[in-house]
């Protein structure tokens, strides 16, 4: 599980984390069951607090991403494959929402954005 | 002008007052104090009047001229001021020439017997002598820290050698009052090219170092120190410093462990040549043409008091300020107490001993009193060690500390004399000093106690 | 319960004057254990007061501090040994060998880490028989973070300990901190004005300026709740100053705009409906929110 922080972006340090597990969740990076690194491993491996490490792995298990038995190290739920879908969505809509706004700004018609977003996601496939 | 009215923001600062003090008390002494046992008050001899025009100058040129001078010259700022050179040499001269008119005036009123200008022009020369010896003092650095040393020494026996020929020099004044106005005018100027003089006005030996803070005037000082001075032990303890007697070890060791010999060694010279100076001095009076020289045997008691106090009062075994020890203000006021007592009462201990060695290997008839004086220690002591405290190694600028130190001198005199003159049997006045020191160190820790508890220890 | 249990240190209508200089202005703040602060603010606004009242070496004029559940004017042995401090000034016996300043120091303390010592003059890259007073500037403030840290306090106090840090020396300094952090959970205030560097390791922020406390929250709240937005207008002109309460600076024209804004994340929907505007909301990073946080109200 590769995480990068950013501590100069001024989103909170646990928000990146929380985002960045949540995101290798969705893309099955990390399947359900699998263990994630210790709250001191993490801090160390990524140079923050391990206060904050542990504030990101309260929330997670907070909305049920992941969850700790008495004594185990803290592990992915099992989460239903549309709960996944729609975490995949909300990122997608949260990375895109600066697009928009650009596209507002340029005064690009709907249609032509979304042509141009198509024409992109194809090659990108073709790449794949 | 600039420089000028920055002279005299120099010369009105609340350290000069303590150093008028000095100027004082030196300039009366010799006036007074310095000549034939015999004569009063009232008449003054020549002997006196000639080392007073010379003591008076030399001491307002170091401490007035001289440190001003050193502080302006030697800033980081002040290469950069135009003219300042001049202008502070302009000022310099004003203040010289001022203070030797002022001298002869007095040296002419009092019936001083040699002719006006020599004596003017002299009192130039030692004017210009105490800056050189000012200036001498910072011009160290750290790659010739001998030169201040070498500096000092030479001055002090310039003066001493003056102070001891000044009455034939004078009688030669009379005789050839040109030549020597010329050849005192040449040698003042000579000292103040010395001073003055484009190269040594580059020598920025004042500007701190980034070692020490600049608000830290000791720190030139100690970076130097830093330089030469290896430590000669090292730190035995080697669990948890723990108890009173632990921490006055490891004051000790802060304070002495970089001096060869620590404390005790520096001690054991200290008295050795105060012992010297005291006991030689029956010896030097009965030399031919020093006769009037016999005026100090009268304040003899004085030195090894003066000498004493000042050296107890420069140290002590307590901890440097401001780190953060492991210990409670209730324990650092404790410490405080018993280091100050206790280095005391050592360097007593050492200079009784070295005294008590050396006058009776020099078997005199003259015995100087040193157990009474070194008694005194334990009365005057505690203000000196509490202005220490409070204000820190450079305490002596204070005025009050240096009003104290001649009133402790003068005081101990009087008090010798009186238990001489109304034949007060020893044990009462054992009981007497016994008092008057619990009374002093009562109050001393009185004192400490409660700034411990009640300031900020930074 | 315990209160000795749950804060490092609380200050209390900390008041401190300086003859008529009014260093510390009713100054309440509390430190919850464990924690990392980065006291943050100006040059002159009492943060090396503040610290220095917290460990008992200066008396509040009016009000209290409580350090590790005792009053800071009566900490005692017990207390003081838990407490590490680099001071903005190094204070170092000049003539010693670095080696020799150590071992000195370290005797006053039972829990002196030799093993950390070894460790740190090696990364730190201090040679242990260099003379202290000569040291360089970086090198001295690298030995008086080890004399600091190496007794392994529980509450260490650090007044600007990385302002003579190369990059690399701070990096491995933070890396050091953390590590204290991770085995010992201890509590640590770092003062500094170099806010890149603090941002990487405090969770808590206090801010003074003028001896008064402008902020003391959590550094994750303090992201939050300040914002940049970027307002585009969708159609007409925006108008020459938005008024709204949580604007707290704007620059711009009458087609796009910049605002800072505090709190306001929740009525983001409301102003882009109300001028009739795209807005695109960015957090803040310390460096930025900073004179925010000292700039007074209203």
């Amino acid at each position: 599980m590769l995480i990068s922080i950013d501590h100069h972006s001024g989103v909170p340090v646990y928000r990146q984390l929380m985002d960045q597990i949540k995101f290798h969740i969705a893309s099955g990076l990390l399947r359900s069951g699998e263990k994630l690194p210790a709250t001191r491993a993490l801090s160390a491996e990524l140079g923050v607090n391990p206060m904050t490490v542990s504030k990101a792995y309260g929330f997670l298990e907070a909305e049920g991403v992941v969850e700790r038995r008495r004594g185990r190290p803290l592990t992915v739920s099992f989460l239903k494959p549309e709960k996944i879908h729609v975490h995949k969505l909300d990122r997608l809509k949260q990375s895109l929402a600066p697009i928009v706004a650009i596209v507002r700004q340029l005064g690009i018609e709907k249609s032509q954005a979304l042509d141009a977003f198509g024409a992109m996601l194809d090659d990108a496939g073709d790449m794949g | 002008m600039m420089a000028f009215v920055s002279m005299c923001r120099l010369l009105g600062r609340r350290a000069n007052l303590s150093r008028l003090a000095m100027l004082g008390f030196v300039a009366s002494w010799s006036l007074f104090v310095y000549q034939d046992p015999e004569l009063t008050l009232d008449h003054p001899r020549p002997g006196g009047l000639n080392l007073f025009v010379l003591a008076t100058s030399a001491l307002a040129g170091h401490f007035f001229a001289g440190l001003g001078v050193v502080e302006l010259q030697h800033a980081s700022f002040s290469w950069t001021l135009p003219n300042l050179r001049r202008r502070l040499l302009a000022s310099v001269l004003l203040l010289g020439v001022v203070t030797a008119f002022l001298l002869v005036g007095v040296y002419v009123r009092l019936g001083g017997p040699a002719p006006w200008l020599p004596v003017f022009t002299s009192g130039l020369l030692w004017y210009s002598v105490g800056i050189v010896i000012a200036a001498g003092d910072v011009r160290g650095g750290s790659d010739r820290p001998w030169r201040p040393y070498l500096a000092a020494t030479l001055a002090i026996a310039a003066l001493f050698a003056a102070g001891v020929f000044i009455n034939r020099i004078a009688e030669l004044y009379g005789v050839q009052p040109f030549l020597f106005a010329a050849l005192t005018l040449a040698g003042a100027s000579l000292c103040l090219f010395l001073v003055f003089n484009v190269g040594a006005a580059r020598q920025k030996s004042l500007v701190p170092t980034p070692l020490g803070g600049l608000g830290d005037p000791g720190s030139l000082e100690r970076a130097a120190a830093a330089h030469r001075r290896t430590p000669k032990r090292t730190w035995r303890l080697k669990g948890p410093v723990k108890g009173l007697f632990d921490w006055v070890r490891a004051g000790e060791y802060e304070n002495f462990a970089s001096v060869r010999g620590g404390w005790a060694a520096g001690a054991v010279r200290f008295s050795a040549v105060a012992a010297l100076i005291v006991i030689a001095l029956p010896y030097v009076t009965e030399a031919p043409g020093l006769s009037y020289l016999k005026g100090l045997m009268s304040i003899a008691p004085c030195v090894p008091a003066f000498l004493a106090m000042g050296y107890c009062a420069n140290n002590s075994f307590f901890l440097q300020k401001g780190w953060l020890y492991p210990l409670s203000r209730a324990q650092l006021a404790r410490l405080a107490y018993w280091s100050s007592l206790s280095y005391n009462a050592a360097i007593c201990g050492i200079m009784l001993l070295t005294f008590a060695l050396l006058a009776s290997a020099s078997a005199i008839e003259e015995r100087v009193d040193f157990i009474r004086p070194l008694v005194l220690i334990f009365v005057f002591n505690p203000f000196f060690q509490w202005l220490r405290l409070r204000h820190g190694p450079l305490f002596f600028q204070v005025p009050i500390a240096g009003l104290l130190y001649f009133a402790g001198g003068v005081g101990c005199v009087g008090l010798f004399r009186l238990a001489e003159n109304t034949g007060m049997p020893l044990p009462y006045e054992a009981a007497a000093a016994a008092g008057l020191a619990l009374l002093s160190q009562g109050l001393f820790r009185y004192k400490i106690e409660a700034c411990f508890r009640t300031r900020d220890l930074v | 319960m315990n209160h000795n249990m749950q804060t490092a240190f609380e200050v209390k209508n900390l008041t401190r004057l300086f003859g008529d200089v009014t260093a510390l202005d009713n100054v309440s703040a509390s430190v919850p254990k464990p924690s990392v602060v980065g006291l943050i603010g100006r040059n002159g606004s009492g943060k090396t007061t503040l610290l220095r009242h917290v460990i008992g070496l200066c008396l509040p004029t009016s009000g209290s501090c409580v350090t590790l559940g005792r009053p800071s004017d009566q900490l005692g042995p017990g207390e003081l040994s838990r407490i590490g401090v680099v001071h903005q000034e190094n204070r170092f016996l000049e003539w010693m060998k670095v080696e020799q300043q150590l071992r000195y120091v370290g005797s006053f303390y039972e829990t002196w880490d030799r093993d950390l010592e070894r460790r740190m003059l090696d990364e730190l890259e201090l040679d242990p028989s260099a003379r202290v007073g000569a040291l360089s500037p970086g090198k001295a403030q690298k030995l008086s973070i080890m004399l600091a840290v190496c007794h392994r306090p529980d509450l260490l106090i650090l007044d600007e300990p990385i302002s003579w840090l190369d990059p690399i020396a701070r990096k491995r300094f933070l890396k050091f901190l953390l590590e204290l952090l991770q085995q010992d959970a201890n509590t640590i205030v770092i003062s500094s004005h170099v806010l890149h560097d603090v941002e990487k390791i405090i969770n808590r922020v206090i801010c003074l300026d003028r001896g008064r406390i402008r902020a003391d929250a959590p550094l994750d709240d303090l992201q939050e709740r300040f914002a940049e937005w970027r307002v585009n207008v969708k159609a007409g002109r925006l108008p020459p100053r938005f008024d709204e309460d949580f604007v707290r600076s704007q620059q711009g024209d009458s087609y796009q705009a910049r605002l800072l804004v505090e709190g306001a994340s929740d009525r983001l929907e409301a102003f882009r409906t109300r001028h009739g505007v795209d807005v695109v909301s960015r957090p803040l990073n310390l460096e930025r929110m900073f004179p925010l946080l000292v700039q007074e109200d209203g």
